[in-house]
């Protein structure tokens, strides 16, 4: 039985609440497509496995994820039918630290490891010229500053349900208020992760995949905010404005985690 | 740091670059403040578009994949239609150079048709005002000789584009249905390099080509002479309408963008020094045609004002406003969305003056799932 009330389209996108004041499209043509994704396990654990020392047997792994999956699921109201983009992650033990260096240090250089590994052909770029520190904060009470929290003293697993396609930055934080309970917007932490777990999350031959947003943090600029994107057949971190503007290509995942 | 700041100082910048940029600081440091100021400007969320100026449509080539080809007088006569519309002036150009300027727009490109056979191509640069803004000619490089590119210079003309459809001679003239033409490029290069002007090749994508050893060896060629090569993605307008083989696909577009790390080569989705635009749809780019029509695109025929009776101001922010050409997106609007590609084509289907006027194309209630 379905705890909020949210409608999802037959591409598997959230529709935008009536209530939402910021920019969303109504409807889309999905004309940005992720790839068809297989939502193999194993396999994420195994490319998990090859940048992170992750704690858990891979049989542990499976279990919690599909417990997370069976929550959100349930909480969403979502049946076997409906059509939703999941990603697992894991998420290491990151400390104390600002979000900013966790970026800088661990979580773009991981990303950047598992592109690598499965496409050494292609590159993954971090774009932003500058260091990080001191340039992201979690929105209190959008789910990530919980994450944040979490990951200071532990390892969790999460699940990314990348659902919210077609909002403005500011109507992505709108509808993840409204979804609520332990859902969070997607931010740093978990969408790198969602990264390091299905790098190729971005990689279509045949379509333009969307842009993927942080918009569970704030950034130091109002107006801008950083993002994961494709460009061809390799992946970039990068920062670009955004202001109260929506876009056909712009998305942002809500997740859900649990401390190991 | 400031983005301008970031810019001054960035290490991505060539050498060349930056000996460019130094050269123009000196010479005209208005234009070059302008220029640096763009960066801030994408910061604060305002545009800084290119501004294409097609003031004439004559010209001495009739090329396969023309996209001016149903703006031309040639065209024009054969479908039998006179166009009266009131045509642009000397008077009208210096006016677009104040309003792009108050609105810190600084680059311009004389096009055409073909812009080194119109009479008053020196009067139109200095309308335009070389001291304010930073001047290009796109050219077929027939009349482009020495002595043409001194003068290009010595009146305020930066750079120039010109055209080059395949490395291999016979197949560029026969695109471009002018024997001799390839040569004629060839001289224009280091005709260019002689006068001091900043040169970029360009040349059109169809699909196919980005997998060919001619189209390898172009870049090749370019990336050895330190010029780089401008790569246009093949769109179904104009003379191109009827060939709908040309459009390119993905594939193409991404193999464009590896070949990016090897060879000083670019389009307009290219990023450049940090700016990710994606599709330049009035964002980077906008055409003002013979009749003061504002375009998004050198290949979208349809009008978002015109200058003569609206301001450039309020023009852009239609554009940006348009669902289709505002927001950001990574492929090209006009070369690989196939809605968008039926629905220009229905409209401008309809109508034998281009481009589509106002109200009758783009539209103030625009949306993505129009029909057309």
């Amino acid at each position: 039985m379905s705890n909020i009330e949210v409608v999802f389209d037959a591409k598997g996108r959230l529709e935008p609440d009536a209530t939402i004041k910021s920019p969303a499209h109504l409807k889309s043509r999905n004309y940005f497509k992720f790839p068809n994704l297989e939502f193999d396990l194993s396999a994420s654990y195994k490319r998990i496995s090859a940048v992170f020392d992750i704690p858990i047997a891979e049989d542990d792994f499976v279990t919690e994820v599909e417990g997370l999956l069976k929550e959100s699921r349930v909480s969403l109201g979502l049946d076997e039918t409906k059509n939703v983009l999941a990603v697992p992650f894991f998420t290491p033990t990151l400390g104390d630290c600002d979000l900013g260096e966790i970026l800088d240090n661990t979580l773009i250089p991981a990303v950047g490891k598992s592109y690598q590994n499965i496409f050494p052909d292609y590159q993954f770029k971090n774009e932003f010229p500058h260091s990080l520190s001191g340039h992201l904060k979690s929105i209190p009470g959008l789910g990530h500053d919980r994450l944040e929290r979490a990951v200071a003293t532990g390892p969790v697993v999460g699940l990314c349900l990348c659902v919210l396609r077609e909002y403005s930055v500011h109507a992505a934080r709108e509808q993840a208020k409204i979804i609520g309970g332990n859902f969070g917007l997607a931010g740093a932490i978990d969408l790198s992760s969602v990264f390091v777990s299905q790098p190729d999350l971005l990689f279509h031959k045949n379509e333009y995949p969307p842009l993927m947003w942080m918009s569970g943090c704030q950034t130091s600029w109002d107006h801008a905010n950083f993002h994961y994107e494709a460009y061809g057949y390799n992946l970039m971190f990068n920062r670009r404005v955004h202001y109260d503007q929506v876009a056909e290509y712009w998305s942002h995942g809500v997740t859900l985690f649990k401390s190991l | 740091m400031s983005a301008t700041e970031a810019l001054m100082f960035d290490k991505s910048l060539t050498a060349g670059e930056a000996k460019k940029r130094g050269d123009l600081r000196n010479r005209k440091p208005y234009i070059a403040d302008k220029l640096a100021a763009i960066a801030d400007m994408e910061e604060a969320g305002e545009i800084s578009p290119i501004i294409r100026l097609e003031k004439s449509y004559l010209c001495n080539f009739q090329c396969t994949h023309c996209s001016a080809e149903y703006y031309m007088d040639r065209d024009l006569k054969k479908k039998e239609t006179i166009d009266d519309r009131t045509k642009i002036d000397m008077e009208a150009v210096r006016e677009l150079s104040r309003q792009a300027d108050e609105l810190g727009l600084a680059r311009f490109v004389i096009t055409g048709g073909e812009p080194l056979v119109m009479r008053d191509f020196d009067e139109v640069v200095a309308a335009i005002d070389p001291d304010k803004h930073y001047v290009i000619t796109d050219t077929n490089g027939w009349f482009l000789d020495e002595v043409r590119a001194f003068h290009l210079k010595s009146i305020g003309v930066e750079k120039v584009q010109m055209s080059l459809d395949s490395f291999v001679e016979s197949e560029h003239d026969s695109f471009r249905n002018k024997p001799g033409s390839y040569k004629r490029v060839l001289r224009g290069v280091d005709a260019c390099a002689a006068a001091g002007l900043n040169l970029i090749l360009s040349t059109v994508l169809i699909n196919g080509r980005a997998k060919t050893k001619e189209f390898r060896d172009l870049c090749q060629y370019c990336t050895d002479r330190g010029v780089g090569l401008y790569v246009s993605y093949a769109k179904p307008v104009g003379s191109a309408t009827d060939h709908p083989e040309f459009v390119i696909d993905k594939e193409d577009a991404d193999i464009l963008r590896e070949m990016e790390k090897e060879f000083l080569v670019f389009s307009h989705m290219t990023p450049s020094y940090g700016s990710y635009k994606g599709c330049i749809t009035v964002k980077g780019i906008i055409t003002v045609t013979s009749t003061g029509e504002i375009t998004p695109c050198p290949y979208i025929d349809m009008s978002f004002g015109n200058v003569m009776k609206t301001p450039l101001k309020e023009i852009l922010a239609r554009g940006m406003r348009n669902p289709w050409t505002g927001p950001h997106r990574p492929d090209c609007l006009i070369g690989e969305d196939p809605a968008f590609i039926k629905l220009h084509q229905t409209v401008t289907a309809k109508h034998k003056l281009l481009p589509v006027p106002y109200g009758e194309g783009f539209k103030d209630d625009d949306s993505l799932d129009r029909i057309a």
